[in-house]
């Protein structure tokens, strides 16, 4: 594969699934300085990845297995990486559309970012609708395993939005319903 | 039902405005990262590699060529070649085991894991060295009969580098105890 097609699918790649990536971003990080500098290692790899991609999965796949796994590296050296790379982080690459914010949607993430890193992983697994054997592959653990999770997040998300007067999933429904 | 809820709620982001992405700067960002791609556990090799090569050669030829041959220079001299060599092997080792984990976060973990492990035994191997090195130095200079002053001086520089490794060891021991932690965390 020449640098130019490793270019050009990697520019395919960034104008599909900018969504997904941003997306991935949120879930790790908190700041936008952060986002940005998660954002443009997960860019790095995904990047180095291109010529090993056999295409023997969905590329929305192959994406989020590059990209948890670089955002679980990441959160290891988070603080190594707001000390040394401050400064070249403070050109933002990733912006998110100037829209009203979304309580509910911010409440979620606010929930996820309490939780620690594998669980917060396989939310975002969860919430992106993938199976327990695509998550037993892309984490590299047992569906078993994958399953005893997914059932321990689900019951803390839910015990967690009930306690939840404005934002909570009962709360939320109603919002749905009758948005003020 | 409340789980419909929750994905219900972040799928919304899915239909907000495109987000925008500075791809110039991120091309630039790039580039810029692979330039600076030498990592320092393979910079470390490097100059223990060169270290231990051009310091063994250069008290072989010393002590060669000197009227006053000291037979623990010479054993200095075998030392660093021998240490060289162990680094060469390691290196090579150390890139052919990256080839080996399997991609997914387990994966990951399991070469971060093994990069730790082998950070922290190579640091501890550097602090014994210290003692080795300074102990045949010592010998050495009492077998040439230098001045006192330099035996005192070789005594500090070398637990100055016993203590300075010292350090360094405890910070690889930590990074690799965060990463059995998060190992524990992924396999509870």
């Amino acid at each position: 594969m020449t640098t130019q097609d490793q270019e050009y699918i990697f520019r395919e790649w960034l104008e599909q699934y900018k969504g997904l990536f941003f997306k991935i971003v949120r879930t790790y990080a908190v700041t936008a300085m952060d986002m940005d500098d998660l954002f443009q290692e997960i860019a790095i790899q995904v990047w180095r990845s291109i010529p090993v991609w056999k295409g023997n999965c969905g590329v929305s796949t192959w994406i989020y297995r590059i990209a948890i796994n670089t955002a679980v590296s990441w959160t290891r050296n988070e603080k190594r990486h707001r000390q040394t790379e401050g400064l070249e982080a403070a050109q933002i690459l990733l912006m998110e559309p100037a829209a009203v914010a979304d309580e509910r949607l911010t409440w979620l993430y606010e929930e996820i970012h309490q939780m620690d890193v594998i669980d917060r992983s396989l939310t975002l697994l969860l919430l992106e609708g993938f199976s327990y054997k695509e998550m037993a592959d892309i984490m590299g653990i047992t569906e078993s395993n994958v399953g005893v999770k997914i059932n321990r997040i689900k019951k803390k998300l839910i015990v967690r939005s009930q306690k939840q007067d404005r934002y909570g999933i009962g709360g939320s429904k109603k919002y749905m319903e009758h948005p003020e | 039902m409340e789980l419909e809820e929750v994905k219900n709620i972040w799928s919304t982001q899915n239909k907000k405005m495109p987000y925008s992405i500075d791809t110039a700067e991120l091309h630039r960002r790039i580039l810029a990262k692979k330039a600076k791609a030498v990592k320092v556990t393979s910079l470390s090799e490097l100059v223990n590699i060169v270290v231990g090569l051009g310091a063994g050669t250069f008290t072989l030829w010393t002590n060669t060529t000197s009227k006053q041959h000291s037979f623990f220079i010479y054993c200095y001299s075998v030392w660093m070649f021998i240490l060289a060599i162990l680094f060469i092997a390691a290196r090579i080792r150390r890139k052919s085991a990256g080839r080996q984990y399997e991609r997914s976060v387990h994966g990951e973990l399991q070469h971060g894991l093994a990069v730790a492990g082998y950070q922290v035994k190579l640091s501890k191997l550097m602090r014994w060295n210290n003692i080795v090195i300074g102990g045949l130095i010592l010998f050495g200079l009492w077998e040439t009969a230098k001045p006192w002053w330099a035996t005192v001086f070789i005594i500090v520089v070398f637990s100055l580098g016993w203590y300075v490794s010292g350090i360094e060891n405890k910070y690889y021991q930590r990074q690799k105890r965060r990463l059995e932690e998060l190992r524990d965390l992924l396999n509870a």
